[in-house]
C-alpha cells in the first residue's frame, strides 16, 4: 500500500516538475499597444483571443517547417484580432526568439488570409535592430505567405536560401531570425487558433 | 477585525467601481459576445526566503503562497479591461524588522501584490482607468516587475511600494504614463490620519532600449509610527545594450520636513537564454536629521550584488549580498545574505 502511494507521489511530482510554467507574474503582461499602433495607426480595435498551444501542435509545426518553436512556448498565449469599423481585418501575435544577446521581441501584423502585413521589434537589445532595418525587412516580408516565406530559407531551415540571400544581402543574421519568427509565427497561429480564425471567418461573411 | 476578513472586505470594496464599469459595458454590447474564462491564466506562486543578518548572527525566515490570476475580458470586437488578482498568505518567522501590516516577526497575513482591473476599453490603449490595489507609478521599480523577488529597486525610499487607489495610464506613440490617487496606507485601506498619496510617472516607451521618465510622489504615508509626509521628484534612466541593462535613478525631497537626496544605479548582465542574471546595485541616501534643530545631514550607501536562475519548469532560485559602503547612528545598513527559492504552477 505504501509503496502505491508513493509511486502515485513520484509520478505526481514528475509530472509537476516537467510541466512549463512561466515564471513571470502574470501582472508584467503587457498588450503590443505600442505594436499596433505603428502597424495599423488610427481608428482599429482590437480583442485577445488566449489558446492553449499544445505539444501536438508543437509537433505539428515542425511537419510543416524544418523547425518548431521551443518547447517553453507550450502554454497560454494570445492572438490580437484586429477589426476597424467592426469588420475583421487582421491579427497581431507577438513572438520571442533567441538572439546570441538574448531575447527578441517581435510583434507580427498578419492579413485576413495569413499573409504578413508587417511586423514590429517590440524589445530588441542589439543596435541592428533600428528602423531602417525594420524597413528593409519589412519590404521584402510584407504580403508574403507562409509558402512563399519559405522560399527564402534553405531547406533545413539553418540558413538564407541563394534567393533569400540576395533579398537580404544586408544584416542577414537579423534577417534570418526574424524570417524564421515570421514562419512559426504563420504556423502556430494557423494551427493553434484554428477553431478561433473559423468562427471569426464565419462571422465576418 | 480578523486581518484576512479586513483585506476581503478591502479588496470588495474597491471592486465596486470596477463592477459599475463593467456592468455599464456589459449593458452597452451583447452578454452573448462577452469572454470570460477563455483569455484567463492562473498559477500558484510558492516561496521561501531566508536572510541573515551577519552583524547579528540572526536568521529570518519568510513563507509565501498564492494566486495569480489574469482575465481579459472582451466584447466582439475590443478589449474591454484586465483583471489581476493576486492574494498571498505570509508567514513570517524570527523576523526581526517586520513590516507594519504585521503584528510580530512571527505573524501571519493576507497580502495584496497587484489586484485592480483596468479599463482599457476607452482608447485601446491610450487612456486606461484603473482601480484597485496597484504599484506606485515612480521611477524604475514602476517599470520592473519585482513582485516576490529579492531583487528590489528603490521602494524603501519612498516607504510604500503598492497601494489601493485609482489611476489614469496609457500608452502613445511616443510616451507612456500612469497617474494616481491612492490611500496611502499599502497592503490594507486604513482611514487613520487621513492617508494619500498623489503620484505619477510619465517617460519615454518602454520597449525601447533607452529609456527615461520623471516621476512625482506626494502625501502622506501610513507606516508602523503612523503618518510621514514625503514628497519627491525623480529622473530616471534605463539602456540596453546586448545582455546588459544599467540603469539609474535619482530623486529630491522631503520626508517629515526633512531634505532628502537619493541615487540608485544597477548593472544587470543576462546570459543569452534570459534564464540567468547577475547584478550589482549601489544605493544613497543623505537625510537631513533634524531641520528645526539644526542643519546636520547623515549620508548612508550600500552595495548589493546578487544572482538569480529562472528554470522552464517554474524554479526560480536568487540569492543576494548587501554591505554598507557608509552608515550612520541613525540609520544603520546591516549586511544581509538572503537566498529564495520560488516555484510557480
Amino acid at each position: 500500500m505504501n509503496n502505491k502511494i508513493n509511486a502515485i507521489i513520484l509520478l505526481w511530482i514528475i509530472e509537476t516538475f516537467t510541466l512549463s510554467s512561466a515564471n513571470a507574474a502574470f501582472c508584467s503582461l503587457r498588450d503590443p499597444i505600442s505594436a499596433i499602433q505603428m502597424i495599423y495607426e488610427q481608428g482599429y480595435q482590437f480583442r485577445s483571443v488566449v489558446t492553449t498551444v499544445t505539444e501536438e501542435d508543437r509537433q505539428t509545426v515542425r511537419q510543416q517547417l524544418p523547425f518548431t518553436i521551443h518547447q517553453s512556448e507550450v502554454g497560454k498565449h494570445t492572438l490580437y484580432v484586429l477589426y476597424k469599423d467592426d469588420k475583421h481585418v487582421g491579427f497581431l501575435q507577438a513572438r520571442s526568439e533567441w538572439a546570441k544577446w538574448g531575447l527578441v521581441e517581435i510583434a507580427w501584423a498578419m492579413n485576413v488570409d495569413r499573409s504578413i502585413k508587417g511586423f514590429y521589434f517590440q524589445r530588441c537589445r542589439s543596435p541592428e535592430c533600428n528602423d531602417n532595418t525594420i524597413q528593409r525587412i519589412n519590404k521584402v516580408l510584407k504580403g508574403k505567405t507562409l509558402q512563399q516565406l519559405k522560399v527564402l530559407l534553405s531547406e533545413n531551415g539553418e540558413m538564407l536560401s541563394a534567393e533569400g540571400k540576395k533579398a537580404f544581402s544586408q544584416t542577414p543574421q537579423l534577417a534570418l531570425l526574424t524570417l524564421r519568427s515570421a514562419l512559426k509565427t504563420l504556423a502556430i497561429t494557423d494551427i493553434s487558433w484554428k477553431k478561433d480564425i473559423e468562427q471569426i471567418a464565419a462571422v465576418n461573411h | 477585525m480578523y486581518p484576512l476578513k479586513k483585506n476581503l472586505i478591502t479588496f470588495i470594496a474597491l471592486s465596486m467601481p470596477c463592477s459599475l464599469f463593467l456592468s455599464q459595458t456589459l449593458y452597452a454590447n451583447t452578454l452573448d459576445s462577452i469572454s470570460f474564462g477563455k483569455n484567463s491564466r492562473w498559477a500558484i506562486d510558492a516561496s521561501t526566503r531566508i536572510t541573515h543578518n551577519a552583524d547579528k548572527n540572526k536568521n529570518d525566515f519568510m513563507h509565501v503562497i498564492g494566486l495569480d490570476f489574469h482575465n481579459i475580458f472582451s466584447n466582439a470586437t475590443q478589449d474591454i479591461g484586465t483583471l489581476t488578482f493576486q492574494p498571498y498568505i505570509v508567514k513570517l518567522n524570527n523576523v526581526q524588522k517586520a513590516p507594519f501590516i504585521f503584528d510580530d516577526g512571527n505573524d501571519t497575513q493576507l497580502t495584496w501584490r497587484i489586484a485592480n482591473f483596468n479599463y482599457t476599453g476607452l482608447n485601446q490603449g491610450k487612456f486606461n482607468i484603473r482601480v484597485g490595489h496597484f504599484e506606485i507609478p515612480f521611477g524604475l521599480e514602476y517599470q520592473i516587475d519585482t513582485n516576490g523577488t529579492l531583487r528590489q529597486l528603490t521602494t524603501g525610499d519612498r516607504g510604500i511600494k503598492a497601494d489601493w487607489g485609482l489611476s489614469v495610464n496609457g500608452i502613445l506613440p511616443n510616451l507612456e504614463y500612469e497617474i494616481a490617487l491612492t490611500r496611502g496606507s499599502g497592503n490594507e485601506i486604513r482611514s487613520a490620519g487621513n492617508p494619500h498619496i498623489f503620484s505619477g510617472r510619465v517617460g519615454t516607451p518602454g520597449n525601447k532600449n533607452l529609456v527615461t521618465g520623471i516621476s512625482w510622489f506626494t502625501g502622506d504615508v501610513l507606516g508602523g509610527n503612523g503618518i510621514t509626509h514625503r514628497k519627491k521628484i525623480g529622473i530616471d534612466a534605463s539602456y540596453y545594450y546586448y545582455q546588459w541593462q544599467f540603469m539609474f535613478e535619482s530623486s529630491v525631497g522631503q520626508t517629515a520636513g526633512n531634505d532628502t537626496l537619493n541615487a540608485f544605479t544597477e548593472i544587470r548582465w543576462k546570459n543569452p537564454q534570459e534564464n540567468l542574471s547577475s547584478y550589482l546595485q549601489l544605493g544613497y541616501q543623505s537625510t537631513e536629521i533634524n531641520h528645526e534643530v539644526n542643519d546636520k545631514t547623515h549620508s548612508t550607501s550600500y552595495w548589493l550584488v546578487g544572482i538569480q536562475w529562472l528554470s522552464y519548469q517554474g524554479f526560480d532560485v536568487s540569492a543576494q549580498y548587501q554591505h554598507k559602503l557608509k552608515d550612520t547612528p541613525t540609520i544603520d545598513v546591516d549586511p544581509l545574505l538572503s537566498v529564495q527559492l520560488r516555484y510557480r504552477m
